[in-house]
């Protein structure tokens, strides 16, 4: 790790002072991926900003839909009773996102803004047709991931919340990483305002709706429905973990996972 | 740390012709080749390159 200045703001607007009166400056939220990178010198930034001080950055609130703070660790959404009673599949994804310590850590705002092609959110926000909350605008979901580790985010802007609709239902299945859990590839599954919604992470550069799921599915939710349905490799990663065609193979295999929870 | 050559006691077996010892995996070693035999057997093909990862079993899979 290299030297940097850190600095703990108390309010959005000191955060973001902090960060463009800096040479390189980033933003700090949980962690769970700067600090490795940093530690192992991949990332060299001049002034971290760290966020946990700023009032109103961590909490759930649910009601005609589900608001999580962009501080939220994801152990308190995987344990809350609102969230899983509202949309199981959330909870559910959260519980399974790396490790305890990880999830004690790591925030759901983070993880967005990473934009990590491996992680599990992403998949929940584009699937759930979620609004991204930051200090200066909305982005819609399915706006926000633009390819790998880059989002619809501006230089210095602070995502606040994420605003998930809430489905008649919706399951995820996940292929992990049998040591990190990171998503080799994650599926999400929603019915969502009458309209089936699949939200793919893990497989392409960054997590996308896959059309032809939908259209398979868009009869009903049905794991026959996606008999001989295969997913188009073109796009997807290849690397030590998974070859695009491979990934595109659990992609087909993970939609039936999820679709067999909700006929379950 | 400076390189510190010295003499290499040999000290053999006396349970066995050879007088060689067993070392670091060789109790779990054969297991290896015992879950890579299972899984070609399963597969019904001759050879199969470790690891056998999941997508390694797809790929004889489909052959």
């Amino acid at each position: 790790m290299y030297r940097f200045n850190y600095h703990k703001a108390s309010s959005l607007s000191e955060a973001s002072q902090l960060r463009s009166g800096a040479d390189d400056g980033v933003f700090l939220a949980g962690g769970m991926t700067l600090i490795p990178t940093m530690k192992q010198r991949l990332a060299a930034p001049t002034d971290v900003v760290d966020l946990a001080g700023i009032e109103g950055l961590n909490g759930i609130a649910v009601g005609d839909t589900v608001t999580i703070g962009a501080m939220t660790p994801h152990a308190d959404v995987a344990a809350s009773a609102a969230v899983r009673g509202a949309i199981p599949a959330l909870a559910d994804l959260a519980g399974r996102i790396g490790d305890a310590h990880v999830r004690n850590r790591g925030t759901i705002g983070g993880s967005i803004a990473n934009s990590d092609p491996a992680a599990d959110y992403p998949a929940a926000v584009v699937a759930l047709n979620a609004t991204v909350h930051t200090d200066r605008r909305d982005i819609a979901g399915g706006d926000f991931f633009v390819d790998l580790f880059e989002t619809a985010l501006e230089p210095g802007e602070i995502v606040t919340s994420v605003e998930f609709q809430i489905p008649a239902r919706a399951a995820y299945a996940k292929f992990p990483n049998p040591a990190s859990r990171y998503a080799i590839v994650g599926v999400m599954v929603a019915e969502l305002d009458g309209a089936v919604r699949v939200g793919v992470t893990g497989a392409g550069p960054c997590a996308f709706r896959s059309a032809g799921l939908e259209a398979a599915l868009a009869g009903g939710l049905s794991v026959a429905a996606l008999d001989g349905v295969s997913v188009p490799d073109g796009n997807l990663n290849s690397d030590m973990h998974a070859s695009a065609a491979y990934r595109a193979h659990l992609v087909a295999v993970m939609a039936r996972r999820a679709v067999g929870q909700l006929a379950g | 740390m400076p390189s510190s050559p010295g003499p290499t006691p040999v000290t053999p077996c006396t349970h066995n012709p050879l007088g060689v010892k067993g070392c670091g995996e060789a109790g779990a070693i054969g297991a290896t080749a015992a879950v890579m035999n299972a899984v070609t057997d399963a597969l019904g093909v001759k050879e199969l390159a470790m690891p056998a990862t999941s997508e390694t079993v797809w790929n004889a899979l489909r052959g």
